[in-house]
């Protein structure tokens, strides 16, 4: 899967657990730090990340922090 | 009355090889689980731990952790948890009060530990966990070890043996008048609550017992020391707030029992998928308490595991981790009946009081006391809330027995199943600890300089226990913003205790004698809240 649909898949995600629209959102924009997403929700997230890679992800050190933004989401679960 | 030093002894002579503790990919036996405590009981008792000496743990969880407990008892010696994740300001309170010399810390915890004078200070011995690049930034005021070189260390020839009435660990709480209460669980409290729990749960050795909730609340002792009680296994996961690691945790390695607070099942039940996802099947045994927690919420877990039996449990950390259970009937489940709190275990004794002192009828409201073996010895250097709370004996007055009020309001039915009903003060549960509202605004208080009125009220919420709220008014002119005091509070407060949000108001609500109503700010909020929903 590329960058740009993994991208494209997290904002549509984002979008619909926050009732917002694509204009109100930027993979910059925090999510958990500004309330957009829920940590209850987090656990659906975490799932959806787990679909997209098609391999579950290694906990060790991976925290809320990792959910910062959608930029922080990639380099942390898709990046190289 | 043998204490859990000896009971835990008995499983590493008796099946040495069984594993005890498993944390990621960490795992040791009971024979390791014993000689590493050895090891570290004889570094602390060469540096001149005595009996009756506090002995901080600072650290995230980790097999270590519980290792330290162990060590510290085999020292005769008390632990006190201080969750590194607290503001130092905190710490500080505590290692003071308690005139702590010797502690257990994480490697990532140090550096914090050497910034601060008043730590340095008073800490003389300290075991250091983790990273060992640590140790070689140390202080020369301070005999430092890391834990991997206790292996080293002479096992001393003798060791104190704790008795039933020796503190076994003081437990800081919320308190209402902005000092946490140091709460003094023994010996005693900690065996008559696994043996009282074992009898009604009859775990066995084959059971694996989940630990997630952070090492300061008591209500992580049901995992720790109830499974350990019985030679099974205890598997630790941090309390990372991703429930996902907890999961995936339950499923690799077969998790039987389970014990966590309702926020947790509501995330569960919001999120249909992961019983899809994670294969939750080896739990026979799931328990929910620390807060009240909806019916629907356990008739649509009941769906979800049809194979365990669901608990809900009660308890103060002053009567000892959980005094109530109640096993859940699947019949009896209904979205109309709250949930009880089931009945005391075997040996534990609770009655509901009315405000006159004498003991309440059946249905009638009171306050609820716990008798017995589970209530604790009071609050640490605390005599007047030791007083206020743990007092004479409702049932027999005559007894040197203290009782615990719970300032919780309950009823007991015909069949002598208790009933919860709420708080009679300005306490709330929340994340598996108990809050005292008072000590945050009290914290609050340290801004109003810049604000005219401030208060401090909670909401409950089905989900997440309560949202807690910090309602100001600023002087004109003022600008302090929501960041400005939320970053004030994470220097003060525990998380638990660190309110959701904070509400710029033109007002606050007032009683009839001018005093800011927390009550009616409450309900003014709902009213607003349901408004907008509707």
């Amino acid at each position: 899967m590329t960058e740009e649909l993994v991208r494209a898949k997290l904002r549509e995600w984002v979008c619909e657990a926050a009732e917002t629209t694509p204009d109100q959102i930027t993979d910059e924009t925090a999510l958990l730090d500004s309330s957009l997403v829920s940590s209850m929700q987090l656990v659906e997230l975490v799932m959806l990340i787990e679909d997209l890679r098609e391999e579950a992800i290694e906990y060790g050190e991976i925290g809320p922090s990792s959910f910062q933004d959608i930029n922080t989401i990639y380099t942390t679960f898709f990046g190289a | 009355m043998k204490t859990l030093v000896h009971w835990l002894g008995e499983w590493a002579e008796a099946r040495p090889e069984q594993e005890a503790l498993v944390f990621g990919r960490g795992r040791i036996d009971y024979a390791t689980y014993a000689r590493r405590s050895d090891e570290l009981a004889s570094w602390l008792i060469a540096q001149g731990v005595e009996p009756g000496d506090r002995v901080a743990i600072s650290m995230p969880t980790c097999v270590e952790y519980v290792v330290s407990i162990l060590a510290i008892w085999k020292a005769r010696a008390i632990c006190v948890p201080i969750d590194p994740k607290d503001p130092i300001g905190r710490a500080v309170d505590i290692v003071e009060e308690c005139e702590i010399r010797a502690a257990v810390v994480g490697a990532k915890t140090l550096p914090l530990l050497l910034e601060t004078e008043a730590l340095c200070q008073r800490l003389r011995a300290i075991t250091i966990v983790g990273d060992a690049e640590a140790t070689k930034n140390t202080s020369e005021l301070t005999s430092f070890v890391h834990y991997d070189e206790l292996q080293d260390v002479a096992i001393a020839k003798t060791m104190p043996t704790p008795t039933a009435s020796d503190i076994a660990q003081i437990l800081y709480t919320s308190g209402s008048t902005g000092r946490p209460k140091g709460v003094m669980v023994t010996h005693g409290n900690l065996t008559s609550f696994v043996t009282a729990f074992q009898e009604r749960f009859q775990l066995e050795a084959t059971d694996r017992l989940l630990q997630n909730t952070n090492f300061t609340s008591d209500i992580s002792g049901l995992p720790v020391f109830g499974g350990l009680f019985v030679g099974a296994t205890v598997i630790l996961m941090e309390d990372s707030g991703l429930l996902n690691i907890i999961l995936s945790g339950i499923q690799n390695e077969r998790v039987t029992f389970v014990a966590t607070v309702p926020v947790v099942v509501a995330v569960l039940i919001g999120t249909p998928r992961v019983f899809v996802r994670y294969d939750l099947s080896s739990i026979r045994t799931f328990c929910t308490g620390g807060a009240v927690i909806a019916p629907t919420r356990l008739m649509e877990l009941q769906e979800k595991l049809p194979n365990a039996t669901l608990h809900n449990l009660y308890g103060p950390t002053e009567a000892t981790i959980w005094c109530l259970t109640h096993k859940v009937d699947r019949a009896e489940l209904s979205k109309d009946r709250p949930v009880p709190i089931g009945t005391c275990l075997p040996g534990v004794d609770a009655v509901v009081v009315s405000p006159d002192g004498s003991l309440a009828g059946v249905g009638e409201r009171g306050e609820l006391v716990i008798r017995g073996p589970l209530v604790a010895a009071g609050y640490y250097l605390n005599p007047e809330q030791t007083e206020k709370s743990f007092r004479q004996d409702p049932v027999d007055p005559s007894s040197d027995e203290k009782a615990y009020y719970t300032g919780d309001v309950a009823s007991m039915d015909a069949d002598g199943v208790f009933h919860f009903h709420g708080r009679n003060d300005d306490q709330i549960q929340r994340r598996a600890f108990r809050i005292e509202l008072n000590e945050v605004e009290l914290v609050l208080g340290g801004l109003s300089d810049h604000f005219s009125e401030y208060c401090v009220f909670a909401v409950p919420d089905v989900d997440v226990d309560n949202r807690v709220y910090a309602a100001v008014v600023l002087r004109e002119g003022d600008s302090l913003s929501e960041a400005e005091i939320m970053a004030f509070f994470k220097t003060k407060l525990t998380i638990a205790m660190i309110p959701d949000k904070v509400l710029f108001m033109d007002s606050l609500p007032q009683t009839s004698n001018g005093k800011v109503s927390r009550k009616l700010l409450r309900q003014t909020f709902e009213a607003q809240a349901k408004g907008q929903v509707s």
